[in-house]
């Protein structure tokens, strides 16, 4: 028997009862759509992941004020002031440490002719293009020296600006904050979301002393609420951590057994924990949708075992005229393939459809690879075949005599 | 000399039924049947000519004994040999027709070509060859239940000469049909075994049908218990 007969016959039996294989092939479409959405859903969210973890910066540590437990009792970070621009210059000091960013934020409302816009101002030392691997893409950086005269520069990040000039140039033009003109220096380049989904191209940069001094008006002068540091390798990034920690308990003047006034966050850490996260989400959506293409593939072999058992003086008749048992087996497992691809191919559609609707309609990150089509596609065929044999078996060894009697 | 086409040796069937026990149907059976004889079998009801003739049809097996087809002992071939002899030297013809009742009139007869290996076209060809030698030529695309008892089992006739057999085996092929519908096919029967030299064996209830055979076996009781010429055999029946 050549291929083409396989499939007309695997076809006119299919055709034959048509309710009864659009159902089982429904298992199949279920089954390949959920396994090809899912895998779409984590693949985005592992992208968006490592694409923030990009965006973030490479070896930083995050120093906040405060402690993070007290006394047994668990405090936000950066709750007391305690970490100073002294502290950070100390800390920029140590071995292996590249570049320090004093921070020190607050809200302020931005006013551009008659746009006006809100976000998170922060004053901060040139260091903080490095640490955060963060330049401008239009203008220039503000210097050390406009720190040390608190000049009244700023840098814009993309949202800001957006929403302040449209499609106009901010460089050179001046915007007001809380009623002082600041000369727009630059615009930043664009960083889109954090890993906890917060827009980082909402905010501005302005030098740390006059963020200090001029707009946020510092009760504890010099206090900064937290500092970013970047070590100079991953591998550093251990005896950073100690070395930080001692040399802040040392100008904090902290007694041994008492608790530190600072935690340090180690952000590599945590964006590794996240993609870590990501990674084990998403492989566990694969595996509920994998779940759903078994039950699909259990089906057929219910329907094939059905199959047979209704078509087993059909099955006498081939073999009274001289089907072999490889012949009844072809058939009966070509049968159960056909029902299974032809289901993973609607699936697969279906699958992309949704992937397409998810990131459409829900902004739902998505990525679809060639590699899980083709996953889905290989489990589909694995399926078929699998469950499709014991079936097709037991029809190849039916005995011919007993087929044909069989009522 | 050449071999008989069929030749049973102490040919046993036994059936097996619940707990070790065994039904005997056939006790020792021989006979050989030569190359172009028409042989009509008959026997009561139950006396086993069915069980024979699944045996001489390699559809099963005999219990004890030997079946010799064209020489060969079937106990020595495997279950997709005795496949290739059924396809290949073999066709049936059944009381109930067993046509496949999806498929068309002319799929039904090429199917045993399908299972030969042989193309498309070709097997278009021979199946439209065949219908027509049963006259059936102006039926091809009806669906079995579309057609008469008569026309079905002219179909199942042509099925069974599809792939150039060189012995039809056929068991109560005109138990479904009227009498005059029998003589059709009877005389179809006898045409195949006169001017193509086609090997018969045939089970039947009447005598009439029988009639159209040279040679007549009769069974009783799972044992042989008269075979030579037909009118001869009946006539010792009726005695
Ligand atoms: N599969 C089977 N299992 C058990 N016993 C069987 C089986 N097939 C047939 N028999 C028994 O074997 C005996 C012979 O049956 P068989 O069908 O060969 O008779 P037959 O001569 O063809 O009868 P009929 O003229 O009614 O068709 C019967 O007693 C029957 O009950
Ligand atoms: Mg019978």
């Amino acid at each position: 028997m050549i291929v083409r007969d396989i499939l007309d016959e695997a076809l006119q039996a299919m055709g034959a009862n048509r309710l009864r294989t659009a159902l089982t092939m429904l298992g199949m479409i279920i089954g390949v759509g959920a396994v090809v959405l899912m895998l779409a859903i984590g693949q985005g969210a592992q992208a968006m992941v490592s694409e923030s973890i990009a965006a973030m910066g490479s070896n930083l540590f995050i120093v906040l004020s405060g402690s993070s437990t007290s006394g047994g009792v668990r405090m936000g970070g950066g709750t007391g002031p305690t970490l100073t621009a002294n502290d950070a210059q100390a800390i920029g000091e140590l071995p292996d440490v590249a570049a320090v960013a004093p921070i020190f934020p607050n809200n302020a409302q931005l006013i551009y002719g008659s746009n006006n816009w809100t976000t998170m101002v922060a004053g901060t030392t040139p260091a903080v293009f490095e640490v955060r691997d963060w330049y401008p893409v239009a203008g220039t950086m503000f210097t050390e020296a406009d720190v040390r005269s608190s000049a009244r520069v700023i840098l814009l990040g993309q949202t800001v600006a957006r929403n302040l000039f449209g499609d106009e140039d901010p460089v050179g033009q001046t915007v007001r904050v809380k009623n002082s003109p600041f000369l727009v220096m630059g615009v930043l380049g664009p960083k889109g979301q954090s890993l906890d989904g917060r827009d980082q191209d909402d905010t501005a940069l302005v030098p740390l002393t006059t963020a200090q001094r001029q707009l946020f008006g510092n009760p504890f002068p010099g206090m900064i609420r937290f500092m970013m540091v970047k070590a100079r390798s991953r591998e550093a990034m251990p005896h950073v951590e100690r070395d930080m920690a001692d040399l802040l308990r040392q100008r904090h003047r902290i007694r041994p057994g008492q608790d530190d006034d600072f935690t340090i966050r180690n952000l590599t850490q945590l964006a590794q924990t996240a993609a870590g996260t990501t990674r084990a989400m998403s492989m566990m959506l694969g595996a509920i949708a994998s779940v759903s293409l078994l039950v699909g593939g259990i089906g057929i072999m219910n329907i094939m075992l059905v199959s047979v058992t209704e078509r087993t003086r059909e099955i006498g008749i081939r073999m009274a005229i001289g089907a072999r048992r490889r012949d009844i087996l072809l058939q009966f497992l070509v049968e159960a393939l056909v029902i299974s691809l032809a289901g993973s191919l609607v699936g697969a559609a279906l699958g992309f459809f949704g992937a397409w609707l998810a990131s459409r309609l829900a902004g739902m990150p998505v990525v679809v690879t060639l590699w899980s089509v083709l996953l889905a596609f290989g489990v589909a065929a694995a399926v078929g075949v699998f469950f499709g044999f014991y079936p097709a078996r037991k029809a190849a060894q039916l005995r011919p005599i007993e087929a044909l009697r069989y009522q | 000399m050449a071999p008989p086409l069929i030749q049973a040796v102490d040919l046993v069937k036994h059936y097996a039924f619940g707990e070790g026990e065994a039904l005997p149907v056939l006790h020792g059976l021989n006979f050989a049947i030569a190359a172009g004889e028409f042989v009509a079998i008959m026997g009561p009801s139950g006396s086993g000519k069915s069980t024979l003739m699944n045996i001489l049809g390699c559809l099963d097996v005999p219990t004890a004994g030997h079946y010799l087809l064209n020489g060969t002992d079937t106990a020595e071939l495997g279950v997709d040999e005795l496949a290739e002899l059924r396809n290949q030297l073999l066709g049936f013809v059944f009381q109930g027709f067993n046509l496949l009742p999806r498929k068309n009139v002319e799929e039904n007869v090429a199917l045993p070509l399908l299972y030969a290996g042989v193309g498309r076209a070709e097997r278009q060809a021979v199946a439209a060859r065949m219908l027509e030698r049963v006259g059936l030529a102006n039926r091809t695309k009806h669906r079995p239940n579309q057609l008469s008892g008569g026309q079905q089992q002219r179909v199942a006739i042509a099925r069974a000469l599809a792939n150039s057999p060189k012995l039809i085996l056929a068991d109560e092929p005109t138990g479904n049909l009227d009498t005059h519908t029998s003589e059709e096919i009877m005389a179809l029967f006898e045409d195949l075994n006169r001017n193509q030299g086609l090997t018969l064996v045939l089970v039947t209830h009447e005598p009439d049908v029988a009639r159209h055979a040279q040679r007549l076996i009769h069974i009783v009781d799972g044992r042989i218990a008269g075979d030579g010429p037909v009118d001869e055999v009946l006539g010792a029946q009726a005695a």
